[in-house]
């Protein structure tokens, strides 16, 4: 009888700390948006074809890949760095591969069950790291442009303290959104300054009299890029 | 008592009918086109893939992964998951046209997946190209993986099909890139 009456205080006890267990997202603020004295506007956009796939810890992933694919469109064609944006061939034969890499910690899930077995007293603080890559071919027989991100989101489970440098968002969705839109916002940015995506003029440092705008580059080149692949 | 145990079946068929899966169709991947692109290997149509004689049927309905079972996307077989593969690879290089004289088809060999201490799979296929119906290309081709033991399942389980799915894709560029299969392509 006094193992029951005391596995019966247990369990209200940890319905007690069940509040304290849970989960909060934030997104680490170091990639942050890009400014708009570093964008560049491409005089004369051609159309690019745009193959994603998402990836989990170096694997591709069907699913995350299907989820993330429609707004990873969206957002390349809102950019405006590309008169097209297509599933398939466009003329002239540029393609842009996007990969986003979840890059997250093997022992994120032992401290999840750990805070869990504790209902959060056991506070735990995992960093879900991505890496985006993007791959541009402005044709047939050219070398690949590549360009590489690194994004954070946190999770705090339990008592934990909030992170250093990272912004609350509301969940892991709203946390992941923002992180696809800076990463994509960067990636295109830093290959339309790329000279393998065309002649690009420096932008000028924002003073009173002339007010920073969008520098502009020419059309993309069809000559093999300078990039690495 | 015995009401207790029809329960008890009842709730674990219920289940075990719950772990199926559906694969889920890949995209197209730069490495792959590229691939298509370097080797001017020329539109193609796709004619019919099953699964090869001898095997059982039951190796192109469904692969079991633990607890878990993994099937082909829409109701349909692997064999056809594999077709769907390729076309959607051919379609993003451009070099997907039915009206072809060049005919891809295809026949299942080796579906496996393994969790066990080493987890595996595997997916093989013996692929024919026919040009105006004369047969200028046949062969098996077979590709691997492995990868680090899990022991919880809610990892191990994913990790397993997306790594068996994976595979088909890698299959596809396996193919485009066969010395042997873009010889037998090439313009003449």
């Amino acid at each position: 009888m006094k193992y029951i009456v005391a596995w019966v205080l247990a369990v209200l006890a940890s319905l007690l700390f069940v509040g304290s267990a849970s989960a909060k997202s934030f997104v680490d603020l170091t990639l942050g948006d890009v400014k708009a004295e570093e964008r560049v506007t491409v005089a004369n956009p051609k159309p690019v074809q745009l193959l994603f796939q998402f990836k989990t810890a170096g694997n591709l992933n069907a699913r995350a890949t299907k989820f993330l694919k429609d707004r990873v469109t969206a957002q390349i064609r809102s950019n405006g760095a590309f008169s097209e944006v297509s599933e398939q061939p466009v003329s002239g034969g540029a393609i842009m591969q996007i990969t986003i890499d979840n890059l997250a910690a093997p022992e994120a899930v032992g401290q999840g069950v750990a805070a869990g077995l504790t209902f959060g007293l056991a506070g735990q603080l995992v960093a879900d790291n991505y890496e985006a890559t993007l791959e541009y071919v402005s044709g047939p027989d050219t070398k690949a442009v590549t360009k590489t991100v690194r994004h954070r989101l946190y999770t705090t489970i339990g008592r934990h303290a909030d992170p250093q440098n990272a912004v609350r968002v509301r969940n892991a969705d709203e946390g992941i959104t923002m992180i696809v839109r800076q990463v994509l916002d960067r990636l295109v940015t830093d290959l339309t300054r790329d000279v393998g995506f065309g002649a690009v003029a420096a932008p000028s440092p924002p003073t009173e009299a002339a007010p920073a705008a969008p520098v502009t580059a020419s059309e993309p080149a069809p000559a093999p890029g300078g990039g690495t692949r | 008592m015995k009401k207790l145990i029809t329960a008890a079946a009842m709730a674990a068929t219920f289940v075990a009918a719950g772990c199926a899966t559906p694969a889920v169709q890949l995209t197209p991947t730069l490495d792959t086109l590229q691939a298509f692109r370097t080797a001017t290997i020329p539109p193609m149509g796709l004619g019919e893939f099953g699964l090869a004689p001898g095997r059982p049927p039951g190796m192109d309905r469904s692969l079991l992964v633990r607890a878990d079972s993994l099937r082909p996307p829409n109701g349909g077989s692997f064999a056809q998951f594999l077709k769907e593969t390729l076309q959607t690879e051919m379609t993003a290089a451009g070099r997907f046209d039915p009206a072809s004289t060049f005919v891809i088809s295809g026949q299942l060999t080796v579906s496996e997946i393994s969790t066990m201490s080493v987890p595996n799979a595997a997916l093989g296929a013996r692929f024919q190209v026919r040009r105006s119906g004369v047969l200028v290309f046949d062969k098996e081709l077979v590709v691997r993986d492995s990868w680090q033991y899990q022991f919880i399942g809610a990892i191990a389980i994913p990790e397993a099909q997306e790594r068996y799915t994976a595979l088909y894709s890698k299959l596809v560029r396996t193919l485009v890139t066969d010395a042997d299969f873009r010889l037998a392509v090439a313009a003449k």
